[in-house]
C-alpha cells in the first residue's frame, strides 16, 4: 500500500509540479494569473516607472530641461538645465515641504506645494514617483488586458487627491492616469507612451498630460535619460540650494 | 583684544581650514583620475534705463555684462574655483557718488572645497539670511550698494565680502560660520563712509548661524553676528546682532514666514525688529503675501503679490507688486513690476519705484526719499 500510495504520489506531483512551475512563471512575468491584490500591482508598476530607490534622471517638458535627484519617497532635488535663464531656480521637495532657489535674491525661499512646475505638469508629476506608500490603491475594474486602480492619497501635502490608472496586465505598464479631485471631480488627463529600453527596462518615458477642463492645455514629460545612483543625505538640504 | 573677543569663530575657522581641505582630497583621490572639466560660462548680458523726478537719474542708460566663470578640475572633484565680475558704461555721469562712466567691479569669487558635508569657501562672497521680503532685515552678513539707482534686486545690491565661511551639513539642517577681515561699508546716494583699509582686523565682522529642519516642518534658524552698522549713520560702529528666521507651512497652500533680530545698538538701530508674514499660493502660481514689520525707525505693513506661470498667449509673462505702508511715519514704497521671458533667454523687465518718505524724520526710506524711478531693463540670459 505504501509503495501505491508513494507511486501514485509520485505520479501526482510528476503532474501537478511542471503546471505550478508554469503557472508560477506566468504569474511571475504577467498578470494573467490570478492573486495580485491592488498593492502588489501598484509595486510592480512603481518598478517600471523608478529604477531604484535612489536615481536621476533627465526630463524635457517643453522648452525646459530638468535634471531630477529621486532619493526615496520623500525627497527631490529638481535642478533647472534649461532654458538659460532659469538656470539655478532650483528646487527640493523633502516630504510635505518645498523650496525655490530664487537667484535674484541668491537664497533658497520657502514655498508652498500648490506652484506648478510649467504648463500642465505639477512639481509631483516628476517629484513624486512612486505611488507605493502615498496612495491606497484599489482594483476598481478589470479586462482581460487591464486592471483599472483607484488610488487615493494616503496622506496630506500630496499633488493630487485621487489618481485613477490603467495598467497593463501583462506587463504592468501604466497606460493611462486620469487624476481627480476629493470628489473624484478629473482635474486632468495622462497617456504614457514611448515604451523603450532605459536604466534596465522597458519603460515609459513620455507622459502627455492634458486639462480635463480645457483639452488644448497640454503638456509633454519626456524622460531623456535615467540612471541608478545614490546620494548623500545633505545633498537635500534647503540650505544647500543653489551652490 | 578684538581678536580675543572672538575666538570660538577664529577656533573654527582655524579647524576648517587646517583639517577639511586635506581630509577632503584624500577622500575623493579617484577624483584625480578622471578627466578634466573645461570651465562653465555663465551670466547675463544686456540694458538698464532709468527715469526719474530727480535730475541725476532724468535719463540713465546703461550697458552691462556679468560673466560668471565656474570650473572644478573633475566631475567629483571637492575643489572648485567661481569668478564673476560685473561691468557696465552708461550714458553719464550720475552723481556726485558714482563719478565713473564705466567700471569693472569683482563679485562673487572664491575657491571653494565642497565635500557631501561640508563646504569651506575663501574669498568674495555673498550670504543670504532671513526668511522675509521687503526690507531683509536679517540679511546682515553682507552691507548693499545703495547709491547705484540702477541696481534692482537684493542680489545685486548686496555688495560680496571677502570672508573665509565654512558650513557643516547634517541630515536636517547646518551650520554656517563666516569672518571677514575687512569690513566694508553700506553705500548710500549720498557719500557717508568708505572702506578704511588701515583698520583692516580692527574692523572685522564674524558670525555664526544654526538651522534644523523639524519634523512637523518647521524650518528655524538662530544667529550671532559682529557686523558694521548697515543704516543710514556717518560714523557706522561694529555692533552684535542676533536673532531667528523660520517658516512653517500650513497645507498647500499656506506659509508662514518671520525674521526677528535684536542688535546692541540702542542709540541708532534700537533693539529690536522684526517682520511676519504669511504667504498664500494658488495651483495657478498666483501668490499673495501679507507682512507686519516693526521697526525702530517705522513699523509698517506690506503687500506683494507674484503671478507667473501663465499659458497661451500670456506664456512667459510675469507680474510682481510689492507695496509697504509706514504707520508711524507716513512712508509709502510701491514697487509694481511687469516681465516677459522669451523662450530664446531674452527677458524685458520694466519697474517703478514710487517711494515718498521724509528726509527730516528718520524712517525706513529716509535715504531714498529723492529715489522714485522708473526702470526698464533688457537681459539676455547665457
Amino acid at each position: 500500500m505504501l509503495s501505491v500510495q508513494y507511486e501514485k504520489g509520485m505520479t501526482m506531483r510528476v503532474l501537478v509540479a511542471p503546471a505550478m512551475a508554469v503557472l508560477l512563471v506566468l504569474s511571475s512575468v504577467s498578470g494573467f494569473a490570478a492573486g495580485f491584490d491592488a498593492q502588489e500591482v501598484l509595486k510592480r508598476v512603481d518598478e517600471v516607472r523608478n529604477p531604484a530607490e535612489s536615481y536621476r534622471m533627465r526630463v524635457r517638458i517643453g522648452d525646459s530641461a530638468f535634471e531630477v535627484l529621486l532619493d526615496g519617497n520623500s525627497k527631490t532635488l529638481v535642478k533647472t538645465l534649461e532654458p538659460a535663464r532659469d538656470q539655478g531656480r532650483d528646487m527640493l521637495m523633502l516630504g510635505e515641504e518645498m523650496w525655490a532657489y530664487i537667484p535674484n535674491l541668491k537664497r533658497a525661499v520657502r514655498v508652498s506645494l500648490s506652484q506648478k512646475l510649467t504648463g500642465q505638469a505639477a512639481n509631483g508629476d516628476i517629484s513624486r514617483m512612486r505611488w507605493s506608500g502615498d496612495y491606497s490603491p484599489k482594483i476598481e475594474s478589470e479586462s482581460p488586458e487591464s486592471w483599472v486602480l483607484l488610488l487615493t492619497a494616503s496622506k496630506k501635502g500630496l499633488t493630487y487627491e485621487k489618481i485613477r490608472v490603467t495598467v497593463e496586465k501583462k506587463t504592468f505598464h501604466p497606460l493611462s492616469a486620469e487624476y481627480l479631485t476629493s470628489a473624484a471631480k478629473p482635474l486632468k488627463r495622462a497617456s504614457f507612451g514611448a515604451f523603450k529600453m532605459i536604466a534596465g527596462r522597458i519603460r515609459p518615458t513620455e507622459l502627455s498630460i492634458q486639462s480635463a477642463v480645457n483639452q488644448s492645455d497640454q503638456s509633454k514629460i519626456v524622460v531623456e535619460s535615467m540612471d541608478k545612483k545614490s546620494f548623500p543625505s545633505a545633498q537635500f538640504n534647503p540650505q544647500r540650494l543653489g551652490q | 583684544m578684538r581678536i580675543g573677543a572672538r575666538p570660538l569663530f577664529t577656533l573654527a575657522l582655524a579647524l576648517s581650514v587646517a583639517v577639511f581641505p586635506a581630509r577632503a582630497l584624500a577622500a575623493k583621490s579617484k577624483a584625480a583620475r578622471m578627466r578634466t572639466l573645461a570651465p562653465k560660462l555663465s551670466g547675463e548680458a544686456g540694458f538698464r534705463g532709468a527715469a526719474g523726478r530727480d535730475s541725476r537719474l532724468a535719463l540713465l542708460g546703461r550697458g552691462y555684462l556679468e560673466p560668471t566663470a565656474a570650473w572644478k578640475p573633475t566631475e567629483d572633484s571637492v575643489f572648485s574655483v567661481q569668478l564673476q565680475a560685473r561691468g557696465w558704461v552708461q550714458s553719464e555721469v550720475q552723481s556726485s557718488v558714482r563719478k565713473d562712466r564705466w567700471a569693472i567691479e569683482a563679485r562673487d569669487s572664491y575657491v571653494s572645497f565642497d565635500t557631501d558635508s561640508n563646504r569651506l569657501r575663501l574669498g568674495f562672497q555673498s550670504l543670504s539670511w532671513g526668511e522675509t521680503f521687503g526690507f531683509f532685515i536679517a540679511d546682515l552678513p553682507n552691507p548693499r550698494d545703495l547709491s547705484d539707482p540702477l541696481l534692482l534686486e537684493i542680489g545685486h545690491i548686496k555688495k560680496p565680502v571677502f570672508m573665509l565661511q565654512d558650513q557643516w551639513f547634517f541630515d536636517g539642517g547646518s551650520i554656517q560660520a563666516f569672518f571677514t577681515p575687512i569690513a566694508r561699508h553700506t553705500e548710500f546716494p549720498v557719500a557717508l563712509q568708505r572702506t578704511d583699509f588701515s583698520r583692516v582686523g580692527a574692523d572685522s565682522e564674524y558670525g555664526l548661524k544654526a538651522n534644523h529642519l523639524f519634523g512637523f516642518g518647521l524650518d528655524a534658524s538662530a544667529f550671532v553676528l559682529r557686523h558694521k552698522e548697515r543704516s543710514f549713520t556717518l560714523h557706522p560702529k561694529s555692533i552684535w546682532s542676533g536673532g531667528v528666521t523660520a517658516t512653517q507651512s500650513f497645507g498647500q497652500d499656506w506659509i508662514v514666514r518671520t525674521d526677528q533680530v535684536i542688535s546692541d545698538d540702542w542709540q541708532s538701530i534700537a533693539g529690536w525688529r522684526g517682520v511676519l508674514g504669511l504667504d498664500w499660493t494658488t495651483t495657478q502660481n498666483l501668490t499673495l503675501s501679507v507682512q507686519g514689520q516693526r521697526d525702530p525707525l517705522n513699523s509698517g505693513g506690506s503687500l506683494r503679490m507674484m503671478l507667473r506661470g501663465f499659458e497661451g498667449i500670456l506664456e512667459g509673462w510675469e507680474f510682481e507688486a510689492f507695496w509697504f505702508q509706514g504707520v508711524e511715519k507716513n512712508e509709502t514704497w510701491v514697487q509694481p513690476k511687469l516681465s516677459y521671458h522669451s523662450p530664446g533667454g531674452f527677458s524685458i523687465s520694466a519697474r517703478y519705484d514710487w517711494i515718498e518718505a521724509s528726509a527730516l524724520q528718520p524712517g525706513l526710506l529716509s535715504s531714498l526719499v529723492r529715489e522714485s524711478r522708473g526702470l526698464v531693463w533688457l537681459t539676455y540670459g547665457f
